[in-house]
Formats: C-alpha cells, sequence, structure tokens
C-alpha cells in the first residue's frame, strides 16, 4: 500500500524571515480523496509543489513507501500535480499537448481524455494561450485525470470553472475515482462544492497543520447549536467553541467534540456543522490565536 | 522511459525549428541578397549556430516540461545532454559538410577556422578532415553547454535578477578585457610573458614564423574538453538547484 509521509518540514522564504510551512507532518494514504484547506497564503500550494518536488523544503522530508522523493525518478512518476502555473508550451495546440503528455505516460488513458474533451466541450485545436482561464483550467483537469499516477494532487483545479463546468469535473473525478481508485490531494476555496465527494481534511493555517481527520469523523463532533444566546451559553458552557454569531437576542455557538449528556433546553437546536462552515470556523480562530 | 521521450520530443522540436529557420533564412538570402551557393551555405551555418545557441540557452521551458512529466533533476540533466550531443552533431554535420564541399569544389576557399588554423597538422588529408570533424564537434559542443549554462543559471532568477545578472557578466567580461588590454598594451606585459601559456592552450605557435595554419589541434582539443567537463559540473549543480517560479 503505497503512503505518502511528510515528516517534519518546514519552507522559508526571503532568507528564512517568512515561515511559510511549519514543522509540518501529515501523511496521505493511498485510495482516498483529500481535501486541502486554508486561506490564501496559508502554505497548501507550497506544500503541494514540495510534494513533487517542484520546490525544495528547508528541512525536512517527503517519503514514497518510505523513499524520498526528491530527485527520485520512481517516486516522482508516481506523483502528478496539476498547479496553477502553466508548465506546457503555451504556444502550443492543445491537441499537441495531449500527445506529448500521452507519450510521456505508459498508459494514459486516451479515451477518457476524448470523452472528457467532448463532455467540457473544449477545442483541441487552439493553442493553449489563446484559451480563457476555465480552459485553460479544464486543459489540465483533463490531464490530470488521464494520467496514470497514483497521486494526484490539483491545486485549484475549478479556477476560473463555470457552474456547469464544475459539475462536470466532480462527476467525472467521483467515476474516474470509482474506476481507477488512486489518492487525489484537492486544494480548492469553494469547499461546500467538494465536501461530500472528500474523505478526508486536511487544514493548513499559518504554515501549521490544524486539523487532519477523516470528514465522517469531523461532521459527527461538529455541531451548530442555535438559540436564545442565554440558553445557548448555558448549553455549550465547558464545551470547545469555535465560533459565535449573533443576531439581536439568538445566538449560534459553533462547537467541536461531544455533545454534553445533559438535555438540550427547549428553543435550543442542535444541527451537524458544514464542513464550509467549520473551516471558517476554524480558521477566525487561528487568526484570534 | 520518460526521459527518452522527452529526448525525442525535443530533438524532434528543435530539429524542426531548425529547419524551418534554415529555409526561412536561406530563402530570404537567395531571394534579396542572391548570395552565391557557398557564401550562402556558409552563411546559413553562421546563423543556423547563433540560432541553435538561442534555443539551448532556454532552460525553464525545458525544466517545465520534465518536471510536470515526472522527470528527476537528475534525469533533466540527462535529457539534455542527450539532446544537446544529438544538436550538436547534427549542427556539425552541416558546418562540416559545406567546408568539405567547399573544400573540393570551390578550389579550397573556405572561411573554415580550423582549416585556416589547424589544416595540414597532420599528413594525410583523410586525418586532417576527420580531426576537424572532432574539433569541430568539441568546439561546438562547448559552445552549447556554455550556453546551456548560461541559459540554466539565468533561469534560477526572476526578470529583474536575470537583467542583474546579465549585466553582471557583460560588464565584468569587458572589465576584464579593459583590464587586460591596459596591462598588455601599456605596461607591456614586462614581468609575465604568457605566450607560451597562449601557445599551450590553443596549440599555435605564432612565436614562430609560417603560413599560421600549422597549429596542433590536439592541444585545443584537450583545452576546450578540461572546460567543458568544469562547465558539465556546474551546469549539473545549477540543474539541481531550486528554479524560481516566473
Amino acid at each position: 500500500m503505497d503512503k505518502l509521509e511528510i515528516k517534519n518540514l518546514n519552507r522559508n522564504f526571503k532568507f528564512g524571515k517568512q515561515k511559510v510551512l511549519k514543522n509540518i507532518n501529515v501523511s496521505f494514504l493511498s485510495n482516498k480523496i483529500y481535501g486541502l484547506f486554508g486561506e490564501n497564503g496559508a502554505g497548501k500550494s507550497t506544500l503541494m509543489s514540495i510534494i513533487a518536488d517542484y520546490n525544495f523544503p528547508t528541512s525536512g522530508e517527503v517519503l514514497l513507501d518510505g523513499e524520498n522523493v526528491h530527485d527520485n525518478d520512481n517516486a516522482l512518476s508516481k506523483i502528478y500535480y496539476m498547479n496553477q502555473n502553466n508548465m506546457y508550451p503555451k504556444n502550443e495546440k492543445v491537441a499537441k499537448t495531449f500527445k506529448f503528455v500521452q507519450s510521456m505516460y505508459e498508459g494514459y488513458d486516451v479515451n477518457l481524455q476524448n470523452k472528457l474533451v467532448k463532455e467540457f466541450q473544449l477545442n483541441t485545436k487552439s493553442r493553449f494561450n489563446k484559451l480563457s482561464t476555465g480552459y485553460k483550467s479544464i486543459m489540465k483537469i483533463i490531464i490530470a485525470l488521464c494520467v496514470p499516477c497514483e497521486f494526484i494532487m490539483l491545486d485549484e483545479p475549478t479556477l476560473g470553472l463555470d457552474a456547469r463546468n464544475r459539475d462536470i469535473f466532480y462527476r467525472e473525478l467521483i467515476e474516474s475515482y470509482t474506476d481507477h481508485p488512486r489518492t487525489f490531494v484537492i486544494s480548492t476555496h469553494i469547499i461546500e462544492e467538494i465536501d461530500k465527494l472528500v474523505s478526508d481534511v486536511v487544514m493548513i493555517n499559518n504554515g501549521k497543520i490544524i486539523l487532519n481527520d477523516s470528514a465522517d469523523n469531523i461532521r459527527s463532533k461538529a455541531y451548530s447549536i442555535n438559540g436564545p444566546a442565554d440558553l445557548v451559553d448555558e448549553y455549550v458552557h465547558g464545551l470547545d467553541i469555535i465560533g459565535k454569531e449573533s443576531l439581536g437576542q439568538y445566538e449560534t455557538g459553533h462547537i467541536m467534540g461531544r455533545l454534553p449528556e445533559k438535555e438540550i433546553p427547549s428553543g435550543v437546536e442542535v444541527n451537524k456543522m458544514e464542513l464550509q462552515k467549520l473551516i471558517v470556523n476554524l480558521m477566525d480562530r487561528s487568526e484570534g490565536d | 522511459m520518460k526521459e527518452l521521450d522527452l529526448y525525442k520530443n525535443l530533438i524532434k522540436r528543435y530539429l524542426f525549428y531548425l529547419l524551418i529557420f534554415s529555409c526561412v533564412f536561406g530563402l530570404m538570402n537567395l531571394i534579396f541578397n542572391h548570395s552565391p551557393l557557398f557564401s550562402l551555405l556558409h552563411s546559413i551555418s553562421y546563423y543556423l549556430y547563433g540560432y541553435t545557441v538561442a534555443l539551448v540557452t532556454l532552460n525553464y521551458y525545458l525544466f517545465n516540461l520534465s518536471i510536470s512529466s515526472g522527470i528527476s533533476r537528475n534525469g533533466l540533466y540527462r535529457v539534455k545532454l542527450y539532446s544537446l550531443s544529438t544538436i550538436t552533431f547534427f549542427i556539425n554535420i552541416f558546418i562540416f559538410s559545406i567546408n568539405l564541399f567547399s573544400y573540393i569544389l570551390n578550389n579550397k576557399q573556405t572561411d573554415s577556422i580550423y582549416m585556416n588554423l589547424y589544416f595540414g597538422f597532420f599528413n594525410n588529408n583523410i586525418i586532417n578532415f576527420i580531426s576537424m570533424f572532432i574539433i569541430g564537434f568539441i568546439t561546438i559542443f562547448f559552445i552549447m553547454i556554455l550556453f546551456n549554462t548560461l541559459g540554466t543559471f539565468l533561469s534560477l532568477f526572476n526578470v529583474l535578477g536575470k537583467i542583474i545578472t546579465f549585466f553582471v557578466i557583460y560588464a565584468m567580461i569587458h572589465i576584464g578585457l579593459i583590464s587586460f588590454s591596459i596591462y598588455y598594451f601599456v605596461f607591456g606585459f614586462k614581468n609575465i610573458n604568457l605566450q607560451p601559456t597562449f601557445d599551450l592552450i590553443t596549440g599555435l605557435n605564432t612565436s614562430t614564423a609560417g603560413g599560421g595554419n600549422t597549429g596542433n589541434p590536439i592541444s585545443i582539443a584537450i583545452t576546450l574538453i578540461l572546460f567543458t567537463c568544469l562547465l558539465l559540473f556546474i551546469n549539473y549543480k545549477l540543474t539541481k538547484k531550486f528554479q524560481i517560479r516566473k
């Protein structure tokens, strides 16, 4: 079973003044879909680029099945990183770029590529730099879904995509994953759209991992409690409150952990918290710390 | 396998660009300048040489293709060496053929530097031509590696860094040449005689009278091989470095 391990990883910029990643320890297991969340500049893209050996860590290491991925052809051939930058010749036609990637990867799924080209209505005769931002993302998405790699990292895959194309992407991602299970690490800000897709959540804030758990586990212990402020305050007293919202006399308290044994006061409602809400609250709390 | 595929892809691209360039440049010269055949071929070979040098300087493009295909930096270095060797081979074949035909069909009239400086060192003409081919390969490969190393070095910087580095290199070369000239012409080399060193590294024996084409090509070959090895090492170290995102 393949396992991608990140151990004691640090990354500094500007001669050590700016610490982008601080002692990151996380593992990505095979055949899972991870959501990698965090604010802009939290360090998600830097982490992904270090995993794919585009970027170097200041200290620490990335291991694939115990082998360091740095300058390791065998390990790197199992990792694909779809990043926000253009890595392919910008003046080349999309069809030619597809052909190039196909020649580079034995086992590249040409049938899936053709199917996706039709579904997304991508004009393969266009040159890459003539495509809109959305279609640039689509070309990269198609490549990422068709390469035969065991670890696929998608950095903002839905950048510039309209609702229809985002929907196709999510559907095709699930279909592709069901046909050929492999690990996806998806970094996006549109959390509400992928919270049903991800099996695990990793959240980075200020270069540190503040959440790393299965999505089910997180959902089972994150609650929103709303009702009259005094009753909510009394009920959540002593719990791990990660956020509060007030509207007049009413209040919503967001908590993590087990609910108290005591009876829920009348007028107070307890609901499972949406992943997006949880992430936002955790970010806000982290800002306050 | 990926390295081989990238190499094939790259060579196809390079050769395609070079072919297009040669055809366009050749046709333009033929139509507008009405150049004679050998003069035209010679000018094509020089411009082709220059164009190839510019092409191999573009390191970041190759880095993008290789890293996005899961090829390590060691693999990238190997791809660079294979492709530079192949391109060198093709350019050398082209230049050598022009010089050879020029020599045979144009009454030995050729503007080849080798012909003017080293041709005739060996008693046998076949050996002279073989030596010319080998020295040609070594020289072109040295220049390719030199410019690729420069391109690799520059690709470590952003646009501002590139401009500053370029001007620093340019200034250093000029300051070096000016200092050397002042020292040579003003102070007249009273204490240090560089002539034997120059003769040793170039294989030219300028202190003796003669036609000037009796230089020893083996000396220049050894010099270029040593410099190429040094550049290969520097290129390897630079290839392994972090490439800044453009």
